[in-house]
């Protein structure tokens, strides 16, 4: 226990926390605007696609622009981007929806990707930061739908907006020079395979959370208490697989909670406390591939996210297109896939991680 | 008759908007791809 508190302070975690909030106000940002958008339109199907693909897929490349210009404010650049949708969609008669979009989609990859640099690249090898950075982003997304059905007004998100800067000034002081050349302490992967093939099998796994994400039998969800309770557990699951792979290692984490989380998923469809356990182990695995792609492309951080992301966006197509009726099949699905996702893990990252001996 | 070509017109852009979407993130993730491929062999030239 007193291990895991250690956790909590951790060199440079400050900036974990300040970007948990940041991240936490952009997707409320995101998804106020998404929410009002949809609300009254035909666009229900077609708004969330275009935004998952414009908000994820540039990642990568933002990321990479980051990485070879690491004096570029992406933080500012994002937080003014999405300031400047809102402007767009609500001052900006016959703007349409699709630009303010756009420009909401772009602020928020930019807001991502410094929010990963400044974690990853404070952390000293450890996933905590980036963990937390990553939880908050749960927690803003089902706050955001709330305060877009609630009698929240649009300037309201704004201000909410502005909030973001000063937490993106402080988090950014915790850059330094000594700090970036410590992303190569990340070295969690198991050099006797393939670095191409270790990149392919981690974006797979990625690919699968980002199906489960959408695609998990939950007929139990009819409540808006109970939309608010799985997304809440997913933020906690994705914080919890970075703290506890700190305290325990990366490895037995990985392994652990994906293979327990099999049947929790497969027979929580009628029971919630059963299925928020499955959803919360599976969550954990955001952190782990995060620190594989991290430890395979330690000089870019910001593309390694952004691999991530791609990963999470090509995992959320499919259920745009067909969705799997026969439960069966699903369930089987669900399995086959975590199983092979559990292989994926136990046999990309590496046994022994000098680190795991280290005292937090 | 001209309501008919006006919605025809409209859903003809909506498509082409949509295929002009498909076709930008699949361009997005094979730059990222060749991206990722030269950091690679890069980082494996350097050491």
């Amino acid at each position: 226990m007193k291990k895991f508190l250690s956790v909590f302070k951790q060199k440079n975690i400050g900036c974990g926390y300040l970007y948990f909030y940041i991240h936490f106000i952009t997707e409320i940002m995101c998804f106020y605007f998404l929410a009002k958008v949809t609300g009254n339109s035909n666009f229900i199907w077609l708004i969330p696609f275009i935004y998952d693909g414009i908000a994820f897929v540039p990642q990568g490349l933002i990321g990479y622009i980051s990485d070879k210009f690491p004096k570029l404010k992406l933080g500012h650049i994002g937080t003014g981007l999405m300031l400047i949708a809102y402007v767009l969609l609500y001052f900006v008669p016959n703007t349409g929806v699709y630009v303010p979009l756009i420009i909401l989609c772009l602020g928020n990859a930019c807001v991502h990707i410094n929010g990963a640099e400044v974690t990853i690249k404070n952390s000293e090898g450890k996933l905590s930061h980036s963990a937390i950075f990553v939880a908050g982003g749960s927690f803003g997304v089902i706050s955001g739908k709330l305060l877009a059905q609630s009698f929240v007004p649009f300037w309201f998100i704004m201000i909410l907006g502005l909030t973001m800067i000063p937490f993106i000034m402080l988090a950014n002081t915790y850059e330094s020079s000594e700090n970036k050349k410590k992303v190569t302490m990340f070295d969690y992967i198991n050099d006797k395979i393939n670095i191409r093939l270790i990149i392919f099998l981690a974006v797979f796994v990625i690919i699968v959370r980002g199906y489960m994400g959408y695609g998990l039998p939950t007929a139990w969800n009819k409540t808006v208490a109970q939309t608010v309770f799985l997304y809440v557990i997913m933020g906690i699951g994705k914080a919890l697989g970075g703290i506890l792979s700190d305290v325990f290692g990366i490895r037995k984490v990985a392994i652990f909670s994906t293979i327990l989380a099999i049947p929790f998923l497969c027979i929580g469809d009628n029971m919630m406390i059963v299925s928020l356990i499955g959803v919360m182990l599976f969550s954990m695995t955001m952190s782990i591939t995060l620190a594989i792609l991290v430890s395979a492309l330690k000089n870019n951080p910001g593309l390694a996210f952004g691999l991530t992301t791609i990963g999470l966006f090509l995992g959320t197509v499919p259920i745009f297109f067909f969705k799997i009726t026969n439960m069966y099949f699903n369930l089987g699905l669900i399995a086959i896939l975590s199983l092979t996702c559990t292989l994926i893990l136990a046999k990309v990252l590496k046994k022994e991680v000098a680190y795991d001996k280290m005292d937090i | 008759m001209i309501k008919w070509i006006f919605d025809s017109i409209y859903i003809k852009q909506d498509l082409i908007m949509f295929y002009v979407y498909i076709f930008a993130i699949i361009t997005m993730i094979l730059i990222t791809v060749l991206i990722v491929n030269k950091e690679l062999k890069k980082e494996k030239d350097d050491n």
